[in-house]
Parts: structure tokens; sequence; C-alpha cells
């Protein structure tokens, strides 16, 4: 059994080795570091937290939530940078509420501890139908937003690109992208700009590229199935259509300094798709 | 050729410290006691190698951060905060002399960590920490290392000191060998 004062001993280190305690203790640490956690001298309870957020428990983000509310600014600095320790599935919460601190300081670190992560899903049949309606669900309002737009204007010709991008500059960010094609693959590089960390979903269709993104801030405020008059320019969507299919189990995507770079390979042709398409064209 | 001390006292040696306190009025400003109870606790324990602690300059440094990320704070590996922070803010001091930022907090929390890029020697002090902790950081700058025993200075705590901790012989040689205490 782990005691309080044992606790307290390895915090009061000068420079604790924090990996070397938190592999000595175990959860029974948990509720002594949950009191620390609020201890009067602060150096002794960021030093709880941040270890607490170094033992792998389901009462670490616990310990991390009740320090992101502290009075004492050093703590939740101590929780903004033990945050990056925790399960991805429990950080959402408690980053929110850090990137939400008053203070400047805190917001910084709690930034750094998140990074981008981008997943892709394979989407057949029902998930396909689903996202696409999605996806024109947005682009009719996006167009209805651009007719509004000329008719304020008068109905004046000739406006029609300006319109659609403040149309949809007003309801979602559609960042920079260049789409190109190799000889057995497509890449798509689009430039999401490196300022706050993405979570970004490329969603893989048999003849598309959806690919959505919320920025951290806008994660957890609403989900990805958000109807159009909840999206914000912290909601990214980039559609492609792509000219033929494509073999889902060989995309990859990877985001680095804000660049986020998909590459995805040319399904083969089957002889009888072959044959239905040159008869197609005959 | 002696070093005098405020209080008068002679010492045959002098390190030289530049302290940098990172500031930020909305966020951070640390009270310049907080820095003088360390210094002058430094003295209480570097009387006994005969090292007189010379402040050269008080520098308050508004860079957008109060806070320095110091990874696991190992010997000649600082992180690039620390890189940056000490590459970019030397401000002409010189290579024996060391530089001293005082910081709201490390992350990892630590009292201080004494990580610093090659030649160019200097420590992190966080505001927090004991009043033993500069000394203790800059007897890592110096080439010390950890040692058992809550009445030595480079006990990894510091907090537990009763009374000013002391140096043994071979760690007051190699201080002097160091090349940060010159002779005066």
């Amino acid at each position: 059994m782990i005691t309080l004062e044992q606790v307290k001993q390895e915090l009061d280190s000068e420079e604790p080795r924090y990996l070397d305690i938190a592999r000595g203790f175990n959860g029974d640490a948990l509720d002594h570091l949950l009191t620390l956690a609020s201890d009067r001298d602060p150096m002794l309870a960021s030093k709880a937290v941040y270890l607490a957020s170094m033992i792998p428990d389901r009462r670490s983000a616990t310990v991390l939530m009740k320090a992101a509310q502290s009075p004492q600014r050093v703590v939740r600095v101590a929780a903004a940078s033990g945050v990056r320790n925790l399960p991805a599935n429990e950080r959402s919460d408690l980053l929110l509420a850090l990137l939400d601190d008053d203070d400047a300081g805190v917001r910084r670190v709690a930034l750094k501890s998140f990074t981008s992560e981008v997943r892709i899903i394979q989407l057949d049949g029902e998930g396909s139908r689903l996202l696409t309606e999605r996806v024109e669900a947005l682009y009719d309002e996006i167009r209805q937003r651009a007719f509004q737009l000329f008719q304020s204007r008068g109905c004046v010709a000739g406006f029609d690109q300006k319109d659609w991008y403040q149309a949809e500059s007003s309801l979602i960010f559609a960042p920079r992208a260049e789409f190109a094609e190799e000889d057995n693959l497509f890449s798509i590089v689009i430039d999401i700009s490196a300022g706050e960390p993405w979570y970004i979903r490329v969603n893989v269709l048999p003849r598309a590229i959806i690919v959505e993104g919320k920025s951290f801030k806008a994660l957890g405020k609403q989900d990805f199935k958000a109807t159009p008059s909840q999206y914000s320019h912290q909601t990214l969507l980039w559609n492609v259509e792509l000219p033929q299919r494509v073999s889902p189990c060989t995309v990859s995507a990877t985001i680095r300094d804000g660049v986020l770079r998909i590459t995805v390979g040319k399904a083969v042709i089957s002889v009888e798709e072959l044959s239905i398409s040159i008869a197609a064209r005959v | 050729m002696a070093c005098v001390g405020s209080g008068g006292k002679s010492y045959n040696r002098q390190v030289t410290l530049h302290l940098k306190m990172l500031d930020d009025p909305e966020v951070f400003t640390l009270a310049p006691e907080t820095a003088d109870q360390m210094i002058s606790s430094m003295q209480e324990v570097f009387d006994a190698a005969e090292i007189l602690v010379y402040v050269a300059s008080v520098e308050r440094l508004n860079l957008g951060f109060v806070d320095v990320e110091v990874g696991d704070c190992v010997r000649g590996q600082p992180t690039q905060e620390q890189m940056d922070l000490f590459s970019n803010n030397r401000n002409g001091v010189g290579p024996s002399e060391i530089v001293v930022y005082f910081v709201s907090t490390t992350y990892p929390p630590c009292n201080g960590c004494a990580a610093h890029p090659r030649e160019m020697p200097g420590a992190l002090v966080a505001e927090k920490a004991t009043k033993w902790t500069l000394a203790h950081e800059v007897g890592h700058v110096m080439g010390l290392s950890h040692v058992s025993g809550h009445e030595r200075l480079m006990t990894n705590n510091t907090k537990s000191i009763k009374a000013t901790p002391v140096l043994s012989s071979e760690e007051i040689a190699r201080m002097h060998r160091s090349g940060l205490a010159p002779l005066c």
C-alpha cells in the first residue's frame, strides 16, 4: 500500500524522474495525488498533477480535470502539460477547458500538448450514402447563400466565384488544396495552416475523398454530424470526386507542419469492368 | 587579489551570475525578494568554497511566455525551448559566467533545471522552488551531481534541508576546477 508520505517524498525531488516514479506506483497512488493536487504548496500540487498524468489509470484524467480548475496557474500549467500523457479519448474535455483558460501561458502549454491527428475511414454502402447526403446538404446551403449574395447585389452577373467563396467561407473553412494524378495514384495536399491543431477524418469512398476536420477548439462543441447551420470556420471540409475508382486499402494520410498529405492508389480494373467500359464507349 | 562581498568578507574566487526573469505583467512577475533570498542563501553555501556570488546583471525579459519546457531535464540534453531561450537571450554574457532564468514554472514541474546548451552555462529556477534551489542548480552547472544526505546542497530534496547545507571537499575542488569560479 502506498502512503501519502511516500508520494510526497518522491515529489519533493528537485527534478522528479516522473517516468521512474510512475513505474513504481500504481492506481493506489492516485487517491493521494488527487489530494495533493489541491495542496497549498503549488510546487507540490503541480508535481502531483503531472505524476498523475503518467499513471495509466482512468482516475488520472479526474486529477487533471480538478487541476484545470485550480486557482494556482502553475497547477493549471501542469495539467496542460500532462494532458498529452492521457489516452486520446480522455483528452478532449480537458483540453477544451484548458484552451479556454484566462491565462495565456496555460493556453500556450495546452496547445503544445495537442498535435493534429488524422484518421482514415473507409466508407461504403450506407455510410457512404449518409456522408454524401450531409455534404450535399452543406453545398445546397452554400449555393443558397451565394444566390442571396447575388440577389443582394441587384442580380448583377459576373461575381459568381466571389459569391461562392464568400458563402463557402461563411460556413466552413475550405483551405487551399492541390490535387494531382500520377500513374498509379492520386495525391491531395491541403494546407490547413499550422496555427492550431486539427482533428482530421479522411473519408475514402469508392470514387471520392471527403476530408472533414475540426479545429480542436470546435471539437466537443459539435460533432461531425452537425447540420450546415452549425458549421463554422473551425470546420474543414474538402470534397473531391475522383476520375476513377480507388483502392481504399492503399490510402495514406499524414499531417505535418499544418499540411495534410493524402495519397490513394488507383484500383486495378478487372477484365470484366474493362469490358463494360469498352462496351459503353462503343 | 581578493574579491570582497557586500558584508566586507573576502573571497578567493568569484562566480558571476546574470539573472534574467521571464516576465509578463498579465501572467507572472517575479517578486524581487524571491531572487534576493535565493542569492543570499546561495552565498551562505558558497562561503564554504571561498566563492563570492556576484550578480553582474538583472534583467526582465518579456518574451511572451513565462513557463519553459524542460523534458526529462537531462544534463547535456536541453529541450528546444531551452536551446532557444539560452541562445537568444545570452546577450553578450561571457563564456565562464552563468545565466539564471527565473520562470513561473517548468513543464514538467521541477524546482529547477540545469540542462543547458554547450558553452552557454546556465539554469532555470522556478518561482516556487526552495530557497536552496538556485545554489543547487548552479552546483549542477559547475559539475556537481546528486548525493544522499539532507544536510548536503546536492541532495535531490532541498525542501528537507534544515540548516545551511554543506559541500564536501571533493565538491569544492570540482567547483574550483569547473572554470566557472575563477580566482579573483
